[in-house]
């Protein structure tokens, strides 16, 4: 057990080794040089020369990557070409405000996704089910671009429930509560993919468990449907959830991604994509590489209680 | 004496899609205190339908449409769930046939025996821990405690029946109801099963409703039985009355399929066939070329030197340290022209590794393999492949199901030379198809339309089309129903005769390979044991584990054990 | 002994696939779909990039403009006409391209030895969650934004996917027993991995690419609708999304919403074809 999850943790060093050189990589393969890209119209040649000096790109590529690397580490990326101030004043406060997101997203994903997954499984084939999966089969062929459209026209403009956008409201400091409220409406739109790929894999992990062999013997003894429903079923369907959760993090992302330039949400994905028109390249490195690793940590923290959740892997 | 369950005209559909199949129509059946009634049957005839539906365990897709089912007295057909289950485990306790998928993989046994306990003894989370324990001695567990703690991975199929049989039991059913309770455990596993549950329920005055297609199984353990056939029974009646006496012709069928341990004696200077089939012995020649006459017998085809394998499980990234297995250790036989070597052992005694390996299919971690007279490492693959073939056990999966069966014998024919042309590979085709009691007119259909039994022909058709000289059959008919294993036992044997073929035949049921075979081998955990003459297989100096086999078959005629 | 082969019953499949009510709809719903974007210059009633500033904002159901037209004064129902051609062929030519990739890696992982299968399919299996936006971001970044992010980005979402699907697919079928019949009768590694495993993987393939092209008609639209992906001013379903969030609020739902349908439609027909064809190859 404790072998394992240190197998894991090793294996995690050449995985961000790899991530952090295509990441390095982006800079380096863009369609011009971003120096000059970005300021040839107001310097001389050797003023430019002298920025190239300054940030090291007249060195060999390996060094570049170290010291880039290290700036990484110290001060969140260097400094933004665009702005003219240091990466991480940009990048930190918004990755932070997506992390805020995101966590909500998964929060959705996970109660939404098993709820309706558990909902149908227990009533396959029945209404419930079926209604369900229609729900299913529409939801996920959506554009998330307009589900998050009609979600505020829903919400704010037809019925004055929800804030239509923003992380706070703008007439000062609303606290929590402010902040929740605002939250609401992005993290469900944002968890529309991956609440379905949940709903559906939770779906099919009751039908198979209430089909299972093990199921028939606890039935064959009399054993009420509540006891069988909520202590095996679920004991037996705890690790595909974990998994498919796990799974769905890159959707997670992706959709919180696409709903902040909607919500007007102050996160990372408005700030790269900023970057991108503006070919910003330590800020779009920066955020890539932080969202990266982020990832790459949930990952892990899936793997593990996946291990915890096996019986095989438990008490070897 | 009133029955403790009665069964009247009962009938169960299956609503598949674009079709309706009437699994069950019109069953009757009594079972009274105290008895052992076993409900026997080939596959598809409906007796694990029954006995699901007598608890309410059918699938989602199927349904009572009429008759009864009365538990003392209580009709059951129709009752809801919660209803159900007052009866469920007190009344009718059940024993399923896969014991490694029957438990719960996520609890302890412990947890599980302890859940049952406290639902029907309503005792207290300690007393039923105490209960867990007894019953586990009582079911012939050497250390519960230790098993109390596991999982039920980590005990063999063996143990995991003897756990069920607790769980059913310890609520103290008036019956119990056994599905196939040791179709899926070895030979010597099986009796030890079977003599606990019949212990336990004599003790405690349960009736058994055993469900088996097995014959031995039938009069080893039952007082009555029952012979189901597509959905109805056709015979009912005392075991020893029906066995002796069969009043239906199927009965007749299924009792003459199985061939009796020491049959091979029966009737001397007589070909051996079951069902009092006709022999087919004269020489037939598939393609031209092969006018030789008869090669000599007697000399070694194959010839096994030290023969050992080793497989790699766990390692690196699967949390579980590396350790190597030794599938097949030092093994030494050999194989004479003309003869039928036959192979036993149980599940994991390494001896469909060994078959694999004499083909060349596998690399050997040690030892040598000659292939008449030529070490296999080193002869031509083609030729070898060409007159050294397998059919496998499951002609499903050996067969790919995406081909034409025509095209599964054609390709290996072009392939190895042994046709030159696409017509030449046709006509061999057909011939082999003819040889094993098909219409050549099949070669165009997907391996999906047809049964078990022609599936297995198929692929005996695509090996002999090859015209090889010697054929590892492995547990040719270990996934067929009795009467299917007769007839493609038969064809076997006559197949060997026209053709002049050499069989090395691997298997696990002892009164098939004594009656197919000249010589037997014995593999217990990867190790040969011993081989001896078919005929000397009584012989007083067998080693133990031949005896172990010999005492576990359950023999057909043998008068019932007085047990009660 | 002989036996007379009886007729069979089977019937054909293409006899299954009509019978088959989803799959014919999904079917029905793409030809017309593709036909439209195909004749898209015969049939849209107005250039779909001209602007017209006298008519901005038409209602549905204005004289000339039957959909209304945008901010900018375009015929909404031109640019609808015109709007898949760029998502189809995206969707399409990249799920090709990944499904080959993938199913080459899934054979690869399944029949290549332990410790080559074990890291192959450990990073698939990491690839498979990978967020893909972060994929768009990058290439964005590298080449600039335009079809060519959209066809790198689904490739690299749709890849793991194959993959992962193949490689368990393939890992069942090497242990049947056919594969080992196949061998001993002398057929070569490559030629049972050709002629006998992946004919019986290549319905699951075709079923799951059939699946995938509709889920990245409306994944690459949500790029396009960010500006990562197909850019102005050609019409495309998902720009014409962000184009009409501004007017969505402000009562012209059409422009955003007509481009919604359309891409619910297109990507519906082709989960309905895909499990169409399951029922139909499968079974």
């Amino acid at each position: 057990m404790v072998r394992q999850i240190l197998w894991r943790l090793v294996n995690l060093v050449p995985l961000l080794f790899v991530i952090s050189l295509l990441v390095f990589f982006i800079s380096q393969a863009g369609p011009a040089d971003p120096i000059k890209d970005v300021l040839s119209q107001k310097m001389s040649a050797e003023q430019i020369e002298q920025i190239r000096q300054a940030y090291g790109l007249d060195q060999p590529a390996w060094s570049q990557y170290l010291h880039w690397l290290r700036d990484m580490f110290t001060n969140g990326g260097g400094i933004s070409l665009s702005v003219r101030s240091p990466v991480s004043g940009i990048v930190y406060p918004a990755f932070l405000n997506t992390l805020i997101l995101g966590a909500a997203t998964v929060v959705v994903t996970v109660v939404l996704g098993v709820l309706i997954g558990f909902v149908s499984g227990i009533r396959h084939g029945r209404l419930v089910d079926r209604a369900a999966m229609l729900f299913v089969q529409i939801g996920s062929n959506l554009p998330i671009y307009w589900f998050g459209l009609i979600i505020i026209w829903l919400t704010a403009v037809w019925r004055n429930w929800l804030p239509a956008g923003g992380m706070h409201d703008l007439r000062g400091d609303g606290g929590f509560g402010d902040l929740l409220l605002h939250l609401i409406a992005p993290a469900f739109a944002a968890s529309l993919v991956s609440m379905l790929i949940v709903a559906r894999f939770v779906r099919a992990a009751v039908i198979e468990s209430a089909q299972s062999d093990y199921i028939r013997t606890y039935r064959s003894q009399g054993f009420g449907r509540a006891a069988i429903l909520g202590k095996h079923i679920g004991r037996n369907i705890l690790p595909p959830i974990v998994n498919t959760t796990g799974l769905t993090v890159g959707s997670v992302i992706t959709g919180v991604v696409f709903v902040e330039t909607i919500f007007s949400w102050p996160g990372l994905g408005s700030v790269l994509l900023n970057a991108i028109a503006g070919s910003d390249y330590p800020v779009i490195q920066s955020g890539i590489l932080l969202v990266a690793v982020t990832f790459v940590i949930v990952n892990l923290i899936t793997d593990v209680l996946l291990d915890l959740l096996n019986p095989r892997l438990r008490h070897s | 004496m009133t029955a403790v369950l009665s069964v009247d005209g009962l009938h169960v559909d299956f609503q598949l899609p674009g079709a309706v199949v009437n699994a069950v129509r019109g069953v009757d059946l009594e079972v009274h205190p105290g008895e052992v009634l076993a409900l026997v049957g080939e596959s598809g005839s409906g007796k694990s339908v029954t006995a699901a539906s007598i608890l309410g365990l059918l699938p989602g897709t199927a349904r009572v449409t009429a008759g009864s089912i009365r538990f003392e007295g209580n009709e059951l057909v129709g009752l809801p769930d919660k209803r159900l289950n007052v009866f469920r485990g007190a009344g009718i306790g059940m024993i399923f046939q896969d014991p490694v998928t029957s438990l719960d993989p996520s609890f302890t046994i412990g947890s599980q025996l302890g859940d049952t306990a406290r639902l029907h003894l309503k005792v207290s989370r300690d007393a039923a821990r105490e209960v867990g324990h007894t019953w586990l001695d009582r079911v012939g567990i050497a250390d519960p405690e230790r098993v109390l703690r596991s999982y039920p991975h980590e005990l063999s199929g063996g143990m995991r029946q003897r756990v069920m049989i607790a769980l059913a039991g310890l609520s103290g059913p008036k019956l119990l109801i056994a599905d196939e309770p040791t179709t899926a455990l070895d030979a010597t596993v099986q009796k030890q099963i079977l003599d606990l549950l019949l212990d336990l329920t004599g003790e405690t005055g349960t009736a058994v409703l055993l469900i088996t297609h097995d014959f031995g199984v039938v009069s080893h353990t039952s007082s009555r039985v029952a012979v189901m056939r597509a959905g109805a029974i056709v015979e009912v009646g005392e075991t020893a009355q029906v066995l002796g006496a069969p009043e239906h012709p199927y009965t007749r069928i299924l009792i003459d399929s199985v061939p009796a341990i020491g049959q091979r004696h029966a009737v001397a200077g007589q070909e051996r066939r079951l069902l009092s089939a006709t022999p087919h012995t004269g020489r037939v020649q598939l393609s031209d070329r092969t006018a030789a006459p008869r090669p000599d017998t007697g000399e070694p085809i194959l010839e096994l030197a030290g023969v050992a394998k080793e497989f790699a499980i766990g390692g690196l990234g699967t949390g579980r340290h590396k350790t190597t297995v030794r599938a097949v250790d030092d093994v030494t036989l050999s194989v004479r022209r003309g003869e039928i070597f036959g192979l036993i052992g149980e599940s994991g005694s390494g001896k469909s590794t060994l078959a694999r390996l004499a083909g060349g299919l596998l690399p050997l971690t040690a030892g040598r393999i000659n292939f008449d007279g030529t070490d296999v490492t080193a002869v031509d693959k083609h030729d070898l492949r060409r007159r050294f073939q397998y059919v496998f056990q499951d002609a499903t999966t050996a067969l790919n199901p995406r081909i034409k069966v025509g095209d599964q014998i054609t390709r290996p024919l072009l392939r190895l030379g042994k046709a030159s042309s696409r017509k030449q590979a046709a006509q061999l085709t057909s011939r082999a198809l003819d040889l094993v009691g098909l219409s050549a007119g099949y070669a165009d259909r997907y391996p999906r339309e047809f049964s078990g039994g022609q599936r297995q022909r198929i692929s005996i058709a695509r090996a002999i089309a090859l015209e090889p000289d010697l054929l590892i059959l492995d547990e040719p008919t270990s996934a067929l129903d009795v009467s299917t294993q007769a007839t493609i036992l038969n064809l076997l044997l006559d197949l060997k005769d026209e053709l002049d073929l050499t069989y090395l035949f691997i298997g696990h049921n002892l009164a098939v390979i004594e009656f197919v075979c000249d010589r037997i081998g014995v593999l217990k955990q990867g190790s040969l044991i011993e081989t001896f003459e078919a005929d000397d297989l009584f012989a007083a100096d067998r080693q133990p584990a031949t005896r172990a086999l010999l005492d576990a078959v359950l023999p057909l005629g043998a008068p019932l054990t007085t047990k009660d | 002994m002989t036996v007379v082969a009886p007729p069979r019953l089977r019937r054909s499949a293409a006899a299954r696939f009509v019978r088959n009510r989803e799959a014919l709809l999904g079917l029905i719903v793409l030809v017309v779909i593709v036909g439209i974007s195909v004749l898209a210059p015969w049939l849209a009633p107005h250039d779909p990039n001209a602007g017209d500033p006298e008519n901005v904002l038409n209602p549905i159901g204005a004289a000339g403009h039957l959909l209304g037209t945008d901010d900018q004064g375009r015929d909404v129902l031109s640019r609808l006409l015109y709007g898949g051609r760029g998502a189809l062929v995206v969707a399409t030519v990249a799920v090709a391209i990944a499904t080959v990739i993938g199913t080459l890696l899934g054979l690869a992982g399944a029949f290549a030895g332990r410790r080559t299968s074990g890291v192959l399919m450990r990073v698939i299996d990491l690839l498979f969650a990978f967020p893909v936006i972060l994929v768009a971001l990058s290439l964005a970044a590298i080449v600039q934004p335009g079809p060519g992010v959209l066809i790198g980005t689904v490739i690299f979402g749709a890849v793991p996917y194959v993959t992962r699907i193949v490689f368990a697919e393939a890992k069942i079928e090497r242990e049947k027993d056919y594969v080992e019949a196949a061998r001993s009768l002398g057929a070569s590694e490559p030629a049972i991995l050709l002629t006998e495993v992946l004919p019986n993987l290549v319905s699951s393939v075709v079923i799951y690419g059939t699946s995938l092209v509709g889920i990245n008609i409306v994944f690459t639209a949500s790029l396009s609708a960010l500006g990562l992906g197909i850019q102005p001013p050609n019409p495309d379903w998902g720009r014409m999304i962000s184009e009409g969030a501004k007017v969505l609020v402000t009562g012209s739902p059409g422009v955003a919403t007509f481009p919604a349908v359309a891409i619910l439609l297109v990507a519906l027909a082709f989960n309905w074809l895909g499990d169409g064809l399951r029922d139909v190859l499968n079974p």
